[in-house]
């Protein structure tokens, strides 16, 4: 990966266990093998054990792809990001998380961070598909993946259903917590098409609304699942 | 005495939408508006409207005050202690006020007990180990 101290453990102990192919390492993993980096990675994942699962897998492949690199950093290094369908070339140092690489070089302000922590998921995107805290992801870890922004949901004019089923319901208030809540709502109809109020629960357990408008974006989930059925 | 208002008898609906709905009779001054007439032939008073902004709020378009950039926008970080009742001892602001982004560090000195200017003094050391811009200070935006 990109700092020195990567291939090594807590301790400073070499790592070897990381220059295992990637496959060896999701089959027969230990929990011990789970670096810090890799942790931070899956740890944005907003709901869901299977989804951590490939998300850890993913990044230790990438960690080890990475292993014997230059160093980048401290000051901004060129980094190349798949955005929407869109290959953005931005210069930004090692220390920039996602968020802010696609608030500030990127432009692409509908994420919002409200604690950049990891603890209000207004910050969510996708990785892959998979919604993810990306406040909690540097962004020369992104890699290879694709990531789908609030801005890249709908298609063209269209909006995505989810979309339009959060402006029927008036499943918005101030709007704040609204692009992560909309990411992670269509991530379940996706991998899941129809959902039970509790499944719905359950995938946007990690947002915080101060607005309190949970109910509405419920009622608005399932009813977009219910139309995509219909 | 005030002069005598002219008045005139009409009939209002009474009730609650829903339940019962009747109609009374009373009397009003003459120069009070007429009853409205029923929900379904209203444009919106009882109707279902779309929030105006709703679209810009699903689609990440609708811009926050944090979303604003504006040409030489300078950042502010305000830092306060991660420790509650600390007494500060020193403060030393030295390596933000070095940082080549950094153009002003503010320390709270006016109060006796500023939490913040023991935050300050932490994050500058941190700050010079990482070379990362973001402690107290007003630097320009990326």
């Amino acid at each position: 990966m990109i700092f020195k101290s990567d291939n090594l453990d807590a301790l400073g102990r070499k790592r070897d266990r990381m220059k295992q192919p990637a496959q060896t390492l999701t089959a027969h993993r230990n929990e011990d093998e789970v670096s810090r980096r890799s942790f931070l990675a899956g740890a944005g994942v907003t709901a869901g054990g299977v989804m951590l699962e490939t998300s850890l897998a993913a990044s230790r492949a990438l960690a080890e792809q990475k292993s014997n690199q230059e160093i980048i950093g401290p000051d901004a290094a060129p980094l190349t990001l798949r955005i929407n369908g869109a290959i953005r070339n931005i210069a930004v140092p090692p220390h920039t998380t996602l968020a802010e690489a696609l608030r500030g070089p990127l432009d692409l302000t509908g994420t919002k961070i409200g604690c950049d922590r990891g603890a209000c998921s207004a910050c969510t995107v996708w990785l892959d598909g998979v919604p993810v805290a990306s406040c909690m992801i540097l962004a020369i870890d992104v890699g290879e993946r694709s990531v789908t922004t609030i801005e890249g949901l709908a298609d063209g004019d269209k909006l995505h259903p989810v979309q339009a089923s959060f402006i029927e319901h008036d499943a918005v208030q101030c709007g704040f917590c609204t692009p992560g809540l909309v990411m992670s709502c269509a991530a379940l109809l996706a991998r899941n098409p129809q959902p039970s109020l509790e499944d719905v629960k359950m995938a946007t357990s990690g947002h915080l609304c101060r607005c309190g408008t949970y109910p509405h974006v419920f009622a608005a989930t399932l009813a977009a699942a219910k139309a995509n059925k219909g | 005495m005030a002069p005598k208002e002219p008045m005139r008898r009409d009939r209002f609906p009474s009730g609650i939408a829903g339940v019962s709905v009747g109609e009374i009779e009373r009397q009003v001054p003459a120069s009070e508006a007429p009853p409205l007439p029923p929900n379904d032939r209203l444009m919106v008073i009882g109707k279902r409207v779309l929030r105006i902004n709703a679209r810009a709020k699903v689609t990440g378009a609708a811009r926050f005050t944090v979303d604003i950039k504006l040409a030489g926008m300078l950042h502010g970080r305000l830092l306060r202690s991660p420790h509650a009742h600390a007494r500060i001892i020193s403060i030393d602001s030295h390596a933000a006020e070095r940082h080549p982004d950094v153009r002003a560090v503010h320390i709270i000195t006016d109060n006796p007990v500023s939490r913040l200017a023991l935050g300050c003094r932490l994050q500058a050391r941190r700050a010079a180990d990482t070379g990362a811009p973001f402690c107290a200070s007003y630097r320009l935006s990326l």
